[in-house]
């Protein structure tokens, strides 16, 4: 648990209330940059006023610096923020249909209220229409199947761009700065290209400021490379206790299995335990300095899983990569042998259960081969090896 | 003769907690909300006759603020077809009228309900437009006594009004106290709870009227009235939450209910976020610039006041004496 | 009273990427725009038909904990939105009860696009899981990978309809 930030509420309740606070400011922000006017929002499509990209990315920037600059100092936890997950498929398809609908009615969802409570009648009928809109794709996932397996094609999980693209992400940052500043010059042009056949939407600050335009682009951008510089310099490293996190034995097994690639076992035991059998493909570590250099060559985000006799849950050593992620073995050794070696009985009829207990068995009959083998092994017997002959199963959700 | 007594409400001994379902909210609601019709249209049937015998020619009213008064007797009847179904005995809901029980506001409100029908039906008969009475009056000729009650109404529309302020007052503050008395909950143990319902009904009704073509200056008149209603009923709602605060360890208990509990974000939020606070100030704003409320305001009004009384209904529901031990464990 | 000028648009940006900010530190989540009438119809769904809703795959997700599927930040917020979007309106001089349009079309076709876009658009951000609010902002500055995807698909989208949609507009 490091960094301050996201706040953690005593309940549910207080962190909901925080909700009106967030969203009262974002539909006055709204209301205030124009947002409210469909006409204003469609005219970004006809390049009349491109307030919406402007205001769209001038956001997204200050919070996008904003945020990882916090990150960096340590005072954010990015573990505790929720980030959209991925999936490609359903999110290209969906936003081409959003901004399909966004030229159509002039309106995004968010606006759509915030016209709504400007008193646009059109607004409120936008809104509606969503609520129309929903529930037919609601109707038609349950009818369509093709629509279903859309609806869940591409996941990735949580995914962002420094991951995919193989970027840090302070160098992206500076990217994504530099190119929206270019698009925002880009986008004054364009403006005044167009500006001859401008459609005057209505209160749009008259051309006078566009010289505060440049100003107040020119400013903004130097100040956030500026942040981003900070942000993307060697921040001081975030001393912090990583506190693993159980896994079952079960889950254990499933994945030994399954041959991930990313597991790593480790046994901190001493050598005499380590005699009457280890979890298959662990390394003895009973000595945790010695592991260090074996940790050191492990891709980032590696799942360590740590195991001592009984399941007490260890203590991560400060110089153990904190790119990796760790875990504890609930009920240590002693949980891999009742929970994973031993044959279990079925306990009812339930058809269910009795599958999870067959499955339990096939794992049981797999296992208690293999612990014999490795225990006679003395040498670190290879990470990855023996299961990755195995078939993989796809665990994609 | 009360439809539910319990002491002991309290999910271990009596397995359901919300005896009352949604059916009861929305009668308190249109009972608020007829309240406050018949409290304003007799008070403007007031204010018109004093301006009567003042100026040579009042300003006469618009269509629709003449006709409002047709609006309690239909909505009532609609409220009251919602308690219904919430009794369990449907069929037994005439023996209300064969008893008068002075220590059970069940009996009281039956009562009140079956006085209400003659004021407001008689009160909006003497504030229609005169076409629509000749027209009516022609219609219903064939019972010549109707013609005879409609002209004594004529003659004693002061009374009428009267009698519909007092009728409204009494319909509102029981709405509030069909609650209040319920010993066994906690969060409506309070005497507060009758006012702060008669003003939040009064100001749902203020709100119901701004819903239709009113003439501006009676845009205003409402509007100013409302503005002042919600800060009062802000004031009543922070009373009536200190109230319970300094009360006792199952008063608080309950109260947590609205401060922390479970139905603190929904309180907050369309209470007194959205239903009291929003409207006021854009009604404040829009009166100050000289602009005439509009209906945007009234809706959140009357989101707000069906908000209150359906979370107070199944908050009050969730709390009681023997819970407040969990409630305070969190 | 006559109307004030809308903000500078950078200035209106950096207000709201602080607001945006804020909302991460604060809650851990970004801002949103579409879950209020998902949710609603998740509620209403777990009344009318509480098995067809628990089973169906949108649904299905905001009946889990067997809660009020309206007990959730973002509807919360939303509700917040609209307060802010009318008090903003009120006090710039802009709340009016008309329809925005352009010259060259007339109130009911304006309303009858703007239903029809609704309904695009309610689909649209069933099938993405948010809308231009939560995908595109929010999660556009947490560097979510299709959020990006999402918000370059919006742009490609409206300006491949504009076409089409000018008489509405121009």
């Amino acid at each position: 648990m490091s960094g301050l930030f996201p706040l953690e509420f005593l309940n549910e309740e207080a962190h909901l209330l925080t909700g009106i606070l967030m969203g009262f400011f974002f539909g006055f922000t709204l209301e205030r940059a124009g947002f409210g006017n469909a006409r204003k929002l469609a005219a970004q499509f006809y390049f009349h006023d491109m307030a919406v990209f402007k205001v769209m990315f001038t956001a997204i920037l200050v919070a996008m610096v904003g945020l990882y600059s916090l990150v960096a100092m340590g005072v954010v936890d990015m573990s505790r923020m929720w980030i959209n997950p991925t999936f490609i498929w359903a999110q290209v398809i969906g936003g081409f249909l959003l901004g399909v609908g966004f030229i159509v009615s002039g309106l995004c969802p968010g606006t759509s209220m915030v016209s709504m409570f400007s008193g646009r009648i059109d607004g409120l009928v936008a809104f509606l229409g969503m609520f129309i809109g929903s529930f037919v794709f609601i109707v038609s996932i349950d009818w369509f199947p093709s629509l279903a397996r859309l609806y869940v094609a591409g996941s990735m999980g949580t995914s962002t761009l420094p991951d995919v693209l193989g970027v840090s992400a302070p160098v992206l940052i500076l990217g994504i700065v530099v190119m929206a500043g270019l698009g925002m010059i880009g986008a004054e042009v364009v403006e005044r290209i167009f500006q001859k056949r401008r459609q005057a939407v209505e209160l749009t600050p008259a051309p006078t400021p566009r010289a505060r335009n440049w100003k107040f682009a020119l400013t903004g951008s130097l100040a956030m490379l500026v942040v981003g510089a900070i942000a993307a310099s060697p921040a001081p490293p975030v001393v912090a206790s990583v506190e693993p996190v159980a896994i079952e034995p079960l889950s254990l097994a499933e994945d030994l299995i399954a041959g991930d690639p990313n597991l790593m076992v480790l046994d901190l035991r001493s050598a005499t335990m380590t005699e009457n059998g280890m979890v298959p493909d662990a390394l003895p570590a009973a000595d945790r300095a010695a592991a260090l250099p074996y940790l050191q060559t492990l891709a980032p985000d590696t799942r360590v899983v740590v195991y001592d006799e009984v399941g007490i849950r260890p203590e991560i050593p400060q110089d153990w990569p904190r790119t990796l992620r760790y875990y504890f073995l609930a009920g240590g050794f002693e949980g891999w042998r009742t929970g994973v070696l031993t044959p279990v009985e079925p306990a009812s009829y339930d058809l269910e259960h009795r599958e999870q207990v067959a499955r339990q068995n096939q794992i049981a009959a797999f296992f208690s081969g293999a612990a014999v083998q490795s225990s006679a092994v003395s040498a670190p017997p290879p990470v990855i090896s023996s299961g990755g002959a195995k078939k993989k199963k796809n665990r994609g959700c | 003769m009360n439809e539910f007594t319990s002491t002991r409400s309290n999910h271990l001994i009596d397995p359901v907690l919300h005896a009352w379902g949604w059916e009861v909210p929305i009668y308190l609601f249109l009972g608020g909300m007829v309240a406050g019709i018949m409290v304003l249209s007799g008070w403007m049937a007031l204010r018109r006759q004093g301006a009567g015998m003042s100026s040579a020619r009042a300003a006469a009213p618009s269509r629709a603020l003449s006709l409002l008064p047709w609006a309690s007797p239909f909505l009532i009847s609609i409220g009251m077809m919602f308690l219904w179904l919430d009794l369990e005995n449907g069929f037994n809901a005439h023996r209300f009228y064969f008893v008068f029980e002075p220590g059970s506001p069940m009996s009281w409100g039956s009562w009140i309900l079956l006085g209400i029908y003659p004021a407001s039906i008689l009160l909006a008969w003497t504030m229609s437009p005169s076409e629509f009475r000749e027209g009516w009056m022609k219609r219903l000729s064939f019972v010549p006594a109707l013609g005879r009650i409609g002209d004594w109404a004529m003659q004693h529309m002061r009374f009428m009004a009267g009698a519909n302020i007092a009728m409204g007052a009494a319909l509102g503050i029981y709405t509030g106290v069909l609650l209040g008395t319920m010993a066994s909950r906690p969060l409506w143990n309070s005497a507060i709870l009758g006012p702060l319902f008669l003003v939040s009904g009064i100001s749902t009704g203020a709100a119901f009227m701004l819903l239709y073509r009113l003439a501006d200056r009676e845009r205003i008149f409402l509007g100013k009235l409302d503005m002042s209603l919600i800060a009062v009923e802000l004031l009543l709602l922070a009373l009536w939450m200190i109230g319970l605060a300094t009360a006792g360890a199952a008063s608080r208990g309950a109260l947590w209910a609205l401060i922390g509990g479970p139905y603190t974000a929904a309180f907050w939020t369309l209470v007194v976020a959205l239903g009291l606070l929003t409207p006021l100030i854009g009604e404040w704003i829009e009166l100050r610039h000289g602009a005439v409320p509009g209906r945007l305001p009234a809706i959140l009004v009357l989101v707000g006041g069906l908000s209150l009384r359906w979370i107070l209904v199944y908050a009050g529901q969730f709390t009681s004496w023997a819970g407040d031990l969990t409630a305070t464990l969190h | 009273m006559k109307p004030k000028s809308y903000w500078n648009p950078y200035l209106a940006g950096i207000v709201l990427g602080l607001v945006l900010l804020g909302s991460f530190l604060i809650a851990g989540q970004g801002l949103g725009g579409s879950a209020l009438p998902k949710r609603t119809i998740a509620l209403v769904g777990s009344k009318v038909a509480p098995e067809a809703s628990a089973a169906n795959p949108v649904l299905g997700g905001y009946l889990e904990d067997d809660s009020n599927p309206l007990k959730n930040w973002i509807v919360v917020e939303m509700i917040g939105v609209m307060m802010g979007g009318f008090i903003g309106a009120v006090s710039a001089g802009r709340f009016k009860a008309t329809v925005e349009k352009g010259p060259r079309t007339t109130t009911k076709t304006r309303l009858v696009y703007a239903l029809i876009g609704g309904i695009i658009m309610g689909f649209a951000a069933g099938l993405a899981r948010g809308c231009t609010s939560g995908q595109a902002l929010s999660g556009g500055a947490l560097l979510a990978t299709g959020s990006w995807a999402f918000m370059l698909m919006v742009f490609a989208g409206g300006y491949t309809f504009a076409y089409f949609m000018r008489r509405q507009w121009t």
